[in-house]
C-alpha cells in the first residue's frame, strides 16, 4: 500500500508549534523558572570551587563547570519530551482510537507532535543560551567557539532526543499493563535527571557507578552531547560516544516497534 | 496496602462482549446496528475499524482484515464516534480538513469538489474559521461527519452520531447522511439509541443483545409482524382491578399477545388484534371497573424494540 509520507506527519509538528506560540505567557514563565534553576546550580558550584581550594575538580575547571551547567540546559531543550505521558494518557482516555482509525503510524504521530515542541524550545530557548555561552567564553576567557564541537553537540543532542523519545514511548506503552503510570513517570523523571548527568557531571560519580552507567542509555541523553561540546570527548572518543548513541537509538527504536505490536493487541477501550 | 497491590496486579473478570456474531453488508446499504447499552455495539464497530483485535473469528471489510492491515483498512473507512471528536482541539475547523487532506493524500481537485459538497450539505461555512474547542455540539458533529467523509470512504461507521443533539440539528445530520449515501453510494453502519434515526435512514436493522445477534432483517418486517399489535390506554376508577391472566387463560394467549401495566394511575393494555378482539378486552375492563377515558394506538416501533431487548418476544 501507499505508505503515509513524512509530509502527512508535518501538520502534527506544525500544530504543536502553533499552539505553543499562542501561549506566550506560559513560555516566559517557563524560561524564567528554568534560568533560576540554572543560576542556582551555578552558584552552588561556585561555592564548592571556592571552598575546595583547588582549581579543578575531576578535571573540570570552574569555567568548564559554567559551560557544563548551561549547555546541559541547552541539551535538555533538545531531549526533554512528554511522549510517555502523551501515550499513557491516550491509552487511559481511549482517545488513542482516534489515531488508530487513520492510515498513519501512531509513533510517528507522537514523534512529530513532540518535534513541534522541541523545535520551538531549541529555537527560542536553547539557541539563545548557546550563543550566550559562546559569547561569555569568548569575551571573558578568550576561548574561540569550536565549530566542530558545536556541530558534534547538535548531532549528539538529536540522537539523545531520539533515545529519550523511544525510551518514553516504551514507558508510555506500559499504560497497557500498569494502572498508575503517572507516579512511575515522576519517579522516572527524578532518576533520569540524576543519571543523565544534568545535575552532576558523571565524571564526579564513583568509579563503580560510572562503570554501571556505561551500560545504560542515560548518559547518552545529556552528558555525551555536552562533553562533546566541551571538547572533553575528542577524536575517536567522540566517535565512540556517538556510536554508542546510535546503538541505543536502534535498540530502543526496534524494541518500541515490537512492544507496540504486542501491546496494541491488548487494547481495550472503555465506552464510547 | 490495597492501592500498592493494584499497582502491580489487577483482577480481571472476563466478559464476552461479542459472541457468535455474524453478518454481511452489501455495498451502499445503510444498516442500523442497535441494542441496549453494553450489548456489544461499540465493540463490534471497533473490531470492524481495526482498533480492537477479536480473540477469535474473522472480519473482512472490502477484502481486508481490519486489525491485521489497520492502515490499509483506514484508507477505506470513515468513522464518527458521537462521544469523541476526531478533530484537533486547538485548531480551526478548516485547518483540520487540510491536515486530513495530507494524511489521506487527497488530490486538489477531489478535495475542492468534496469540500464544496460537504460544506453545502452540512452547512460548514459559518464556523470553518472557528477553533474546534469553541464549536457547539451540533457544529462539532457536522464537522466530524465531514472529516470522516473527506477521503470519500467506501464504508462509514457512525457510532451514535445524533447523541445529545436537539431535534432540528438531528434532522440536519440525518438528511446529510442520507445525501452522502445517495451521492457516493457509501455503505453506512449506524449505531444509535434513537429509533427515529433508524426509521428515517435504515431499511435493514441488526439487533444485538448480550453480545449476540437477536434480529437481522428489515424494519418493515418487524412492523408487519407486530403490525396487529394495539395499545389501549385507559383511564379507569381502579386501574388495578383488571388482570391479564384470566383472559390469557380463556383465549390461550401468550404474554406477547396480551399484557397490561399501570403507569401513573393509567391502565395500558397491549394486545394482538388477530388473537383477541378489542371488544372482549374492553368488556372485561368494564366488568371490573368504571371507565373514564380511553385511547387506542398502533404499537410504536420503540415499544417493539424494547420488548425485543427485554426478551419479551420470541424472534425465532
Amino acid at each position: 500500500m501507499r505508505e503515509a509520507s513524512l509530509k502527512s506527519y508535518l501538520p502534527f509538528a506544525k500544530g504543536t508549534f502553533q499552539s505553543l506560540l499562542s501561549y506566550r505567557l506560559n513560555f516566559f514563565l517557563y524560561v524564567i523558572g528554568e534560568l533560576t534553576t540554572v543560576f542556582a546550580t551555578y552558584y552552588i558550584w561556585l561555592a564548592v570551587y571556592k571552598n575546595s581550594g583547588s582549581q579543578t575538580l575531576h578535571g573540570f575547571s570552574l569555567q568548564d563547570m559554567f559551560t557544563y551547567i548551561f549547555m546541559c540546559q541547552v541539551a535538555l531543550n533538545f531531549v526533554s519530551n512528554d511522549a510517555s505521558y502523551e501515550v499513557a494518557n491516550e491509552v487511559r482516555e481511549g482517545s488513542i482510537a482516534m489515531n488508530l482509525i487513520r492510515p498513519i503510524r501512531y509513533r510517528m504521530v507522537i514523534l512529530f507532535r513532540i518535534l513541534g515542541e522541541v523545535i520551538y524550545n531549541v529555537c527560542f530557548v536553547g539557541t539563545p543560551i548557546l550563543l550566550i555561552v559562546c559569547g561569555v567564553r569568548y569575551f571573558s576567557h578568550g576561548i574561540a567557539p569550536d565549530l566542530l564541537g558545536i556541530a558534534g553537540f547538535f548531532l549528539s543532542a538529536v540522537m539523545g532526543f531520539l533515545i529519550y523519545f523511544y525510551f518514553n514511548f516504551i514507558f508510555g506503552l506500559s499504560a497497557f499493563y500498569i494502572s498508575n503510570v503517572w507516579g512511575m513517570n515522576m519517579l522516572k523523571g527524578a532518576i533520569i535527571n540524576f543519571l543523565s548527568g544534568s545535575m552532576i557531571p558523571i565524571q564526579f560519580f564513583p568509579g563503580w557507578a560510572q562503570d554501571i552507567l556505561a551500560f545504560m542509555p542515560f548518559n547518552s541523553l545529556i552528558y555525551t552531547p555536552v562533553m562533546i561540546f566541551l571538547g572533553k570527548y575528542q577524536g575517536m572518543e567522540a566517535v565512540k560516544a556517538l556510536l554508542i548513541q546510535v546503538f541505543w537509538v536502534l535498540l530502543l527504536g526496534i524494541s518500541g516497534v515490537l512492544l507496540w505490536q504486542k501491546a496494541i493487541k491488548k487494547l481495550t477501550i472503555q465506552g464510547g | 496496602m490495597g492501592s500498592i497491590k493494584t499497582l502491580f496486579s489487577r483482577e480481571y473478570t472476563h466478559k464476552r462482549a461479542v459472541d457468535h456474531m455474524s453478518f454481511s453488508v452489501d455495498r451502499g446499504e445503510v444498516v442500523g446496528y442497535i441494542g441496549p447499552n453494553g450489548a456489544g455495539k461499540s465493540t463490534t464497530i471497533k473490531m470492524m475499524t481495526g482498533i480492537l483485535v477479536p480473540t477469535s473469528g474473522n472480519i473482512q471489510v472490502d477484502g481486508i482484515t481490519p486489525y491485521e492491515q489497520r492502515q490499509k483498512n483506514a484508507m477505506n473507512i470513515g468513522v464518527v464516534f458521537g462521544q469523541r471528536t476526531q478533530l484537533w482541539w486547538d485548531l480551526p475547523v478548516r485547518e483540520t480538513f487540510s491536515i486530513l487532506k495530507e494524511i489521506y493524500n487527497v488530490n486538489d481537485a477531489d478535495y475542492k469538489k468534496r469540500m464544496s459538497f460537504l460544506g453545502e450539505v452540512l452547512e460548514l461555512e459559518p464556523f470553518l474559521a472557528t477553533p474546534v474547542r469553541s464549536l457547539s455540539l451540533g457544529q462539532r458533529m457536522r464537522a466530524d461527519l465531514a472529516a470522516a467523509m473527506i477521503h470519500n470512504p467506501k464504508v462509514l461507521y457512525l457510532d451514535e452520531p445524533t447523541i445529545g443533539l436537539d431535534v432540528v440539528v438531528k434532522e440536519n445530520v440525518r438528511q446529510a447522511i442520507k445525501q452522502l449515501n445517495a451521492e457516493f453510494n457509501t455503505t453506512v453502519i449506524l449505531t444509535t439509541h434513537d429509533l427515529s434515526d433508524i426509521e428515517e435512514l435504515c431499511k435493514r436493522i441488526i439487533i444485538i443483545d448480550n453480545g449476540r445477534k437477536v434480529y437481522d432483517g428489515t424494519l418493515a418486517e418487524i412492523k408487519s409482524r407486530f403490525g396487529t399489535m394495539r395499545r389501549l390506554e385507559l383511564k379507569v376508577k381502579n386501574p388495578y382491578a383488571f388482570k391479564a391472566e384470566p383472559l390469557r387463560a380463556k383465549y390461550g394467549l401468550s404474554g406477547d399477545e396480551l399484557s397490561c401495566e399501570v403507569v401513573d394511575g393509567q391502565l395500558n393494555i397491549e394486545l394482538d388484534r388477530n388473537r383477541i378482539g378489542i371488544q372482549e378486552v374492553i368488556n372485561e375492563v368494564l366488568a371490573k371497573t368504571e371507565l373514564v377515558d380511553m385511547s387506542l394506538f398502533e404499537t410504536k416501533i420503540e415499544e417493539i424494540i424494547k420488548k425485543i431487548y427485554r426478551n419479551e418476544v420470541n424472534m425465532e
